[in-house]
């Protein structure tokens, strides 16, 4: 098995609001291991990504803060490291691009700049050189005619063209782990499947992780190893992709796979739905979040939120129902 | 016959830039009861053609015929009476609705105009807001106080308000979380079960258009590039452009080949059109003849309608072979 680059134990993460904080990330543990692609699913509000501006602690000042919890990226504990100690890190080992590649650039700043900064920011590159490893990057993701597009603003691309610019940036400095927020939900169909080959490429060829955060079972099948299923701030289930699409025990993992919608689906029958919506965080009780919207609800799912499980070594899920439906041996997970 | 059809509909938008070629000579016709859903790249004039149906962009060249009625050259007074019949919902529910306006006002607003009694029109709101799916107290509060899904449900009471022929749906489920985007696409089903309501369904989401729709219109460039009966559209799409779209699509399935052929470029400017085939810069497999000559759209063997000059009408064995091309994207 290889090595870890990426260990997150046990973070909380709150946002302070008039009533007080609230915890948003909830006790989240996550492992990704070198070259892998590990992908966090779930829809709006669930703190899929506040949890990846925990990572990279770009959490805002003053409203959000890590309450709780380590990250470690190869061994260093990026909780408590010291701001600037951070911003040596950032882009060099660990960098970030996110869902709307148009505000993730700087409008008035050619890309050219934008992306000698980026490269700046860890490397002491001028001139010639420099502008050689632009040009270089760029063609690394697929923009034509990099030395003309070196000169232009982010409003004369489109979406997909930034997203590529974003990821250029990103990789400037060859982080050991990517992490990608929703990277194509804004784009077409066919641009998301040349930034999703591309994203690829790129993986294959330095080696790094690939964190996908995503809503789309999808983009989780054609890009990811392992999944992790976030529901109200909680990992509700993990494992290795395949396991979670032939045996997801969550039901709210089942709910969202049953949503996604197949070719060659007959149309007589109305589409499954998860009833109701992820309740808001002021409104949480004790009890596992998703019981009100769940068709397996036991009673005691209102009193107490179940612990995570591991039903094999590799598959975890947290849900009385599905410890109930195990028959196999478990063993309570503590980390 | 059919409720609404369109003929040789052109829609060109002059800006500063030049003259925006958003649509240019769209066909097609919409039967009572009926879903027809428009899909196509952001850009290629789908969600212009749309508006142009209610009249909000300005007709170029062509005819809009609803109901019977020619409403091509109606002006503002006279569209009024044709407006209940046709009606929009959005993919950005928070723009379409007033936020100084309670729920009632919004969706009551139509009524009003219309000539309800205030009334009247405060008793029918209340009836529209069961049908979706809202509490009744929904009536006095505001859109803010409302999640996406329920913004849309606002959305779509308002556009049922008047008992329309058919409604614009623009992009409707695109923005919201997949359990509720199953909640309001089961809402239209079960909507146009009841009223019997026309669609047109405009998305990108070739998922949630193979669910919905009764008939596919592929669109790129402002032209149809494919279109045909969903049993025949999905089955065997013969436009090299719809199977691009269609590879696209990321298969749920882990086991799936994950190293496939991605459709390369984008979508290019409509401020000059290029001669030929609109695709032709993207196509795979575009010939000397597709650079000169514009393909008209035919009925091929799959009883799909397809421009393309590599498919040949009618007869099913050439158009196989065709097929089989596609599926060889070049390199980046």
């Amino acid at each position: 098995m290889s090595r870890l680059v990426l260990d997150v134990r046990n973070l909380s993460t709150a946002v302070s609001t008039r009533k007080g904080d609230l915890t948003i990330v909830d006790d989240l543990n996550l492992k990704v291991r070198r070259g892998e692609t590990v992908a966090i699913i779930g829809e709006s509000g669930c703190g899929k990504s506040l949890a990846a501006l925990s990572l990279m602690r770009l959490l805002p000042k003053g409203r959000a803060r890590i309450r709780d919890g380590e990250i470690r990226l190869e061994g260093r504990d990026l909780a408590t490291l010291p701001e600037r100690d951070i911003v040596r890190l950032r882009g060099r080992d660990i960098a970030m691009i996110f869902q709307d590649p148009m505000s993730a650039l700087n409008p008035v700043m050619t890309i050219g700049r934008q992306l000698e900064e980026a490269i700046r920011a860890h490397v002491d590159l001028k001139g010639e050189a420099l502008k050689a490893r632009c040009i270089e990057l760029l063609r690394l993701v697929h923009i034509p005619d990099p030395e003309t597009r070196l000169k232009e603003y982010p409003h004369r691309l489109s979406g997909g063209m930034c997203q590529r610019i974003a990821i250029a940036m990103a990789i400037a400095c060859d982080p050991r782990l990517l992490i990608a927020d929703e990277p194509t939900t804004a784009l077409d169909v066919t641009i998301q499947a040349q930034v999703l080959q591309l994203l690829q490429e790129l993986k294959a060829r330095t080696g790094m992780a690939l964190l996908i955060i995503t809503h789309d079972f999808g983009v989780v099948a054609e890009m990811a190893d392992r999944v992790v299923v976030m529901y109200a701030g909680r990992k509700v289930e993990e494992g290795v992709v395949r396991d979670i699409f032939r045996d997801p025990r969550h039901p709210y993992t089942q709910g969202l796979l049953a949503l996604t919608l197949h070719p060659g689906q007959s149309r007589a029958a109305r589409l499954p739905e998860i009833r109701g919506v992820v309740p808001p965080y002021e409104a949480r009780g004790a009890g596992c979040p998703f019981a009100d919207r769940c068709d397996k609800v036991l009673d005691v799912c209102r009193r107490q939120a179940p612990a995570t499980i591991a039903l094999t070594v590799d598959h975890e899920v947290a849900c009385w129902a599905a410890e109930l439906e195990s028959e196999r041996y478990v063993v309570a997970v503590d980390n | 016959m059919s409720l609404l059809s369109i003929t040789d509909l052109t829609v060109h938008l002059p800006t500063g830039a030049g003259i925006v070629h958003a649509v240019n000579g769209v066909s097609f016709a919409i039967a009572e009861g009926e879903t027809v859903g428009l899909i196509g790249e952001s850009g290629c004039g789908k969600s212009t053609l749309g508006r142009a149906l209610l009249r909000l962009s300005p007709v170029t060249r062509g005819g809009i015929e609803l109901d019977g009625q020619d409403i091509t050259h109606l002006n503002q007074r006279d569209l009024t009476t044709v407006r209940p019949k046709i009606q929009m919902i959005f993919q950005d529910n928070a723009g379409a609705l007033n936020p100084r306006h309670s729920v009632g006002k919004s969706i009551g607003q139509p009524l009003r105009l219309a000539g309800w009694s205030a009334k009247d029109a405060k008793r029918r709101v209340h009836d529209l807001l069961v049908q979706v799916g809202l509490p009744e107290t929904a009536y006095d509060r505001y859109p803010n106080e409302f999640s996406g899904g329920q913004r849309q449900r606002i959305g779509i009471a308002r556009a049922i308000a008047l008992n329309p022929k058919l409604i614009v749906c623009d992009e409707p489920v695109s923005a919201l979380d997949p359990s509720v985007r199953a909640q309001i696409i089961n809402l239209l089903n079960d909507l146009q079960a009841r009223l019997g309501i026309s669609y047109l369904f405009i998305s990108h989401d070739l998922a949630v258009v193979e669910h919905i729709a009764d008939r596919v219109v592929v669109m790129y460039l402002g032209q149809i590039m494919e279109q045909g009966a969903r049993d025949t559209f999905w089955k065997q799409p013969l436009h090299p452009y719809t199977r691009a779209l269609l590879a696209a699509v990321p298969s749920a399935d882990p086991d799936a080949v994950r190293v496939k052929s991605v459709l390369q470029g984008e979508l290019p400017s409509n401020l000059n059109l290029p001669a030929g085939c609109p695709f032709q810069a993207r196509c795979p497999m575009a010939t000397q003849q597709c650079r000169e000559e514009t393909p008209a759209l035919r009925r091929a063997g799959s009883g799909n309608d397809v421009a393309c000059h590599l498919v040949a009408p009618d007869t099913g064995a050439t158009a196989s072979h065709t097929v089989k091309e596609t599926d060889r994207c070049p390199a980046p």
